[in-house]
């Protein structure tokens, strides 16, 4: 999970002075430019994509996929880089452009599930820039996590944001995970466009007094989830 | 010794049967009989009654999995069913014609047991058919008033019929930790 979550310590999250680094400047890294060549592709109607990587990357959002010959293991450090140390140049491309390809095709993958992936791997903990740490957050709807790489906390997390908006430094203390968990699954959520932030002036929703019966319940899930082999 | 139940429903042939028996520790016992009407062009088999499988926990403790009979006019057990069951695991088929129209069915019929528990959705078939997508289930239940999880699973796969159960159960209350 390092890869996902970063290895930022709480008490970092809790310095002021040490802010600055819980945030990473979207437009420089891989995965800005991946956004950069979405918004390209539905302004021009076609394809975008983004090159300078090694193998080019095909973005095609109307089908929601993803076309490269680039393996995950060395499009994962590329996250890490910035646009200055791997120059990216994105750009729209007519759709007779795209190669012809079977839907078996493994270079043909789940658009959603790889900048779910590219948007974890550039967090690692952190958020983008201008992100505010209090304002609540709300889920517009539930991520697909059977297909999506689930990180620690995920649905705990997700339940809550659906009912009850809470900001990010807040919903990692009241579900007892480290910040960065909250911090790397609202980056994933945010690349597809899931979550929504009110203005900081907004006072969170009070935190909902638990139901008698989901503490009575709460044995039993736990076991069920250790059944499950998701304890 | 506590009893405990989840009630999964859904149209013929859209995997109730298969879920349960990715999660049931025992083998399931299932009323299926041969179609006879226009089930039949959708599924050799339908159960007539019922399904029922069941988790077994420490402590003697057991959680019994029922599948609805997915023919609408076995719908005056549905009641029956889910009384005291900790919440519904909606399978919808994507490869229908209108799934849509089934999940308003079955949102609509369930709604009373919806609104004391939770719902989770688990659309079965999509490698066969990508549309609609997720994001479309989603909108149509917020139509109906709604925000649950809404999964793409095979219900062969173990995992992914954990996961809906899993996000079925932090729904209910997201602050089940490990540690306490």
């Amino acid at each position: 999970m390092h890869e996902c979550c970063g290895s930022l310590e709480d008490a970092i999250y809790r310095d002021a002075r040490r802010r600055a680094e819980l945030f990473f400047e979207p437009d420089d890294t891989l995965y800005g430019a991946m956004r950069e060549g979405l918004r390209a592709a539905e302004k021009a109607g076609s394809p975008a994509v983004v090159e300078g990587l090694g193998h080019p990357l095909i973005l095609c959002p109307d089908q929601r996929r993803l076309f490269s010959e680039m393996r995950e293991q060395y499009l994962r450090p590329l996250c890490i880089r910035s646009r200055q140390q791997t120059p990216m140049r994105v750009h729209a491309i007519p759709l007779e452009d795209t190669p012809i390809t079977t839907s078996s095709d493994p270079r043909l993958q789940r658009l959603d599930a790889t900048l779910w992936n590219v948007a974890l791997w550039t967090s690692r903990g952190r958020v983008p820039a201008g992100t505010s740490l209090d304002a609540p957050v709300s889920l517009r709807a539930w991520p697909g996590l059977t297909r999506l790489q689930i990180t620690p906390g995920a649905m705990q997390i997700a339940a809550l944001w659906i009912t009850q908006p809470t900001g990010l430094m807040a919903t990692a203390e009241r579900l007892g995970l480290p910040y960065r968990y909250v911090f790397s699954f609202f980056t994933a959520c945010q690349a597809l466009d899931l979550v929504e932030q009110k203005s900081a002036a907004t006072p969170a929703s009070a935190p909902q007094p638990e139901p008698a019966a989901s503490k009575e319940n709460r044995g039993l899930f736990k076991r069920m989830l250790s059944k499950l082999g998701l304890g | 010794m506590a009893q405990h139940k989840i009630i999964f429903a859904g149209p013929v042939g859209a995997g109730k049967t298969t879920a349960i028996r990715s999660i049931s520790d025992i083998p399931i016992v299932s009323t299926d009989e041969d179609a006879s009407d226009m089930t039949a062009n959708r599924k050799p088999q339908t159960t007539v009654a019922m399904d029922y499988g069941l988790m077994k926990l420490d402590g003697n403790e057991r959680v019994h999995l029922y599948g609805t009979p997915g023919q609408e006019r076995f719908d005056f057990m549905w009641d029956i069913l889910t009384e005291g069951g900790l919440g519904l695991v909606l399978m919808l088929d994507n490869t229908r014609i209108n799934p849509f129209q089934d999940m308003s069915f079955y949102v609509n019929a369930f709604r009373e047991f919806i609104d004391q528990t939770q719902l989770v959705i688990g659309v079965t078939r999509m490698d066969e058919r990508g549309e609609p997508d997720l994001n479309r289930y989603n909108a149509h239940l917020a139509e109906l008033g709604y925000k649950a999880p809404v999964f793409e699973v095979d219900a062969r796969e173990k995992r992914d019929v954990a996961l809906l159960v899993q996000a079925l159960l932090y729904s209910i209350d997201p602050g089940i930790r490990d540690d306490g």
